[in-house]
């Protein structure tokens, strides 16, 4: 978590340890800056489907992203790739549906990230539960290209958190789920899950969360629980 | 390597939105991979609607109203409802505003893709034409090009399939047979794919000729080598098997498994559903015992011609076309019974029969037009041939008329100088009241007997209807009483409680209105003309109704017409009575826009109407 100066010298000393590569044309490009008003900056909401929970032994099995511009979901730009690896699925298949079947086809973690890094450039990421995705995607990177991911993240479900707290002074009880925040949003049920449409849903949830927090007035992204992740 | 790019959750919304469900598998992924999402909290009204950069706008979730620059509530859309649209089609700025009622999301549609999907699929770009009644008109239109005379198996085989396993002994099976009154089962695995057919020859061929006992299992003589078909493949086809393979029972299947047996009786009975067959029939019947047998298969040809998607004004005609020859035949027979009149007389017919535009459900409404050298005494004849009539027609299915509107009723047997008295009453000295029940009346047509008797009538109806305002005004404010059933909202107001609660009845609130409208345009004019539709046509041609207003209302007529005819249909393959009360929440969300959009129709029409002839009453 840095902050802006420190965010310029981390982003020149990763440079300087990173191969010619897709992680080296994303640090070679602008990071967003926290001053800019949330409605102009553009995000990407990102979901990935892991086979565990420990970033140390489980690997990611699909990624599904999409873009945010002009406070608009574009699904035009919506990515979802599935992930090959040589440990198979094992029992996760229950939980996302992916089967080793599945993966045989799919492309390696190389080009998922590849893809990945260039649809991120110069964009805030959007996540519901940073930390869980952050911990693979860091992982991911160190694997592929040698250096963690520097980026400016946005947690719907801190804040969310943040939110409920306000309201209630403190301890709210309430649930932080993807699904239960959007419904307190009037945001609609969506049935069929994979990391793209958690991805949207994620989205969706977050556009609702800066119209209830900021209406029309405008709001800067420092505002938010925004962090930048290294 | 990219697996997919497309948001189910999107998508599938999408697919359930009329006109996106007439899209193609490929174009639908267009559409869903072209929205932008937006999410808007209630009470916002900026930037919603963007002139300078039209959208087509689908709201998933959530309340929006469109409002004018005056901010006069134009339309309150709900899921799955649009807005937007009306720029994308003209090009034209229009200032009106969308106000967010509740939290909710908004899917954008942009322009290029909403101009290429309008390009790619003629119903989707039909769909969303400028005009409401334009669009309507469209659809309707639409629909008639679809002619698919050629029925399928699904639409023939009624009942549910019979089967039974294989284990099961020829005793038990010959019980099951005799209980469901059928004579074939279909034999089903552990896995309930069909594997054999036993039918009532297999009983007396394999078992009985055999000498086999009653404990002899199916398995040992049901047939194995089966020839079956889909409920998709044409009867037609399904002739050809049966008689290529000289069989009378051809299992119909779906994976495998039964669902329907298609036997030669169900074929039989299609052929009778001919109409040209049924009138042949009607011709042939010497009895009100033998026209009533005929007039069973009448439910049956209706339901053939809904399924062939014949249109509500053909359906209209061949039904009446049925009923008049039925009333021909009755009146032959009574002049058999009877001998011949003592002076010549016509037999008029009134209402729908009169506009040629029965369903499934018409009672009578007829009557005795006598010449005037009748005597007092020849009435007897008359009363016992009306007697006959009006009785034979009630045996056949036509009810009596609750409101005596029969031969039988004396008021209703009158010689021409009495009918021409009754009419010249209701015309020249009319008062709504005495006109409520009487509109009926203007829609006659001589059924049997003297042409020239009728001829005489009309010509004076005519004559003294023509111009007359006082008539027409108090014609119109009948008319007026009766309006479409649309809510503020554009909502459909239903009956709250009772026995039709939820429901329309749209023949009182859309097709009676719309009759009313071509009676009264068609007296005004003089015209003779007394369908419907033909009066519009009339109209335009005197320059009474413009070209666009009189399709309006004939695609109106037709589209509310064929949704009760589709009604009528159901109601009759489930052997219920058939009636005009429609629940529009068992609509498609097509049919929902469309049946508004008839309704406006009418509404407008009914404006018009006011302003040409009531101004010298109201």
């Amino acid at each position: 978590m840095l902050g802006r100066w420190t965010t310029r010298w981390r982003q020149r000393q990763l440079l300087a340890k990173c191969p010619e590569s897709a992680m080296h044309n994303y640090l070679r490009g602008e990071l967003p800056d926290l001053r800019c008003e949330i409605r102009q900056t553009g995000f990407l909401a990102v979901d990935l489907e892991m086979t565990g929970m420990d970033a140390g032994t489980d690997h990611i099995l699909s990624i599904g992203y999409v873009p945010v511009d002009g406070f608009r979901v574009v699904l035009s730009g919506a990515c979802h790739r599935l992930v090959s690896s040589d440990q198979g699925v094992g029992q996760s298949a229950v939980i996302h549906g992916i089967h080793d079947r599945d993966i045989l086809q799919a492309g390696n973690l190389r080009e998922a990230m590849d893809s990945f890094l260039s649809a991120l450039q110069g964009r805030v990421m959007l996540l519901h539960c940073a930390t869980l995705d952050m911990g693979f995607l860091q992982q991911a990177c160190k694997a592929v290209y040698g250096i963690p991911l520097l980026v400016p993240v946005v947690d719907t479900m801190a804040l969310e958190d943040q939110r409920l707290q306000r309201n209630s002074n403190g301890q709210h009880g309430q649930s932080l789920r993807l699904s239960e925040s959007r419904r307190r949003y009037n945001l609609p049920d969506y049935h069929a899950h994979n990391a793209l449409v958690d991805a949207v849903s994620t989205a969706e949830l977050f556009l609702a969360q800066v119209s209830h927090r900021f209406g029309r007035q405008p709001g800067k992204l420092s505002q938010l629980p925004a962090v930048f992740y290294s | 390597m990219t697996v997919s790019v497309e948001v189910a959750a999107v998508r599938d919304f999408l697919a359930e939105c009329t006109p996106f469900n007439e899209l193609s598998e490929e174009h639908l992924t267009l559409a869903a991979g072209h929205v932008q999402i937006a999410y808007y909290r209630a009470g916002e009204s900026t930037g919603i609607l963007d002139y300078s950069n039209p959208k087509l706008l689908i709201v998933r979730s959530g309340a929006f109203e469109v409002r004018n620059g005056e901010g006069e509530l134009l339309d309150r859309v709900e899921p799955g409802g649009y807005f937007g649209y009306p720029s994308l089609l003209t090009g034209d700025a229009i200032t009106n505003q969308a106000v967010v009622i509740e939290d909710g999301l908004l899917y954008q549609i942009d322009a290029d893709t909403f101009q290429q999907l309008r390009s790619v699929n003629r119903s989707f770009d039909r769909f969303f034409n400028q005009a409401h009644a334009k669009r309507l008109r469209h659809a309707v239109r639409f629909r008639e090009q679809n002619y698919q005379l050629t029925r399928r198996v699904g639409d023939l085989s009624s009942r549910e399939p019979v089967t039974a396993r294989p284990d099961l002994t020829v005793a038990e099976v010959a019980e099951i047979m005799t209980a469901q009154r059928v004579s074939s089962v279909m034999v089903i695995d552990e896995r309930q794919q069909l594997c054999g057919l036993v039918t009532d020859r297999d009983l007396r061929a394999r078992v009985v000729a055999e000498r086999r006992g009653p404990e002899t299992p199916l398995s040992e003589i049901m047939t194995r080598e089966l020839t079956s078909v889909s409920a998709e493949s044409l009867v037609f086809e399904a002739l050809l098997l049966m008689t290529e393979h000289n069989i009378h029972h051809l299992p119909v299947t779906a994976d495998g498994q039964p669902v329907a047996m298609l036997t030669t009786t169900d074929l039989v009975k299609a052929q009778k559903a001919d109409p040209v067959f049924l009138i042949g029939e009607i011709g042939h019947q010497d009895s009100v015992e033998g026209l009533k047998g005929v007039s069973r298969d009448i439910p049956e040809l209706l339901r053939s011609l809904i399924r062939a998607e014949a249109s509500a004004d053909q359906i209209g005609r061949l039904l009446t076309t049925v009923t008049d020859a039925l009333t021909r035949q009755l009146i032959k027979q009574a002049v058999e019974k009877y001998g011949e009149p003592p002076v010549p007389f016509a037999w008029l017919a009134f209402g729908s029969q009169g506009r040629r535009d029965q369903t499934a459900i018409s009672d009578q409404d007829n009557g005795m037009l006598i010449g005037d050298a009748v005597t007092q005494g020849d009435d007897e004849y008359f009363l016992a041939v009306a007697n006959y009539v009006n009785d034979g027609l009630d045996a056949c299915g036509y009810k009596y008329c609750p409101g005596e509107i029969m031969a039988s009723t004396l008021d209703w047997r009158q010689p021409l100088v009495g009918w021409k008295k009754q009419f010249l009453r209701w015309i020249n000295q009319p008062s709504s009241k005495a006109l409520m029940h009487a509109s009926i009346f203007f829609d006659m047509r001589c059924v049997y007997g003297d042409q020239s008797l009728f001829d005489d009538l009309q010509a004076t109806v005519c004559d003294a209807a023509r111009g007359n305002e006082i008539f027409l005004a108090n014609l119109t404010a009948n008319a007026l009483k009766l309006t479409p059933p649309m809510g503020f909202f554009k909502n459909f107001v239903v009956e709250h409680s009772g026995e039709h609660k939820n429901t329309l009845d749209v023949k009182l609130r859309g097709i009676m209105p719309i009759n009313d409208i071509a009676r009264i345009y068609a007296l005004s004019i003089g015209s003779r003309q007394v369908h419907t539709l033909e009066r519009l046509q009339e109209a335009v041609s005197s320059k009474l109704l413009t070209l666009k207003d009189s399709r309006n209302l004939t695609d109106a007529h037709e589209f509310i017409s064929r949704l009760r005819l589709v009604h009528q249909g159901e109601q009759l393959r489930d052997g219920v009575k058939p009636d005009n009360h429609l629940n529009p929440s068992t609509f498609s969300s097509l049919s929902r826009h469309q049946l508004r959009d008839a309704f406006a129709v009418v509404n407008n029409a009914q404006s018009a109407l006011r302003v040409k002839f009531t101004h010298g009453l109201m």
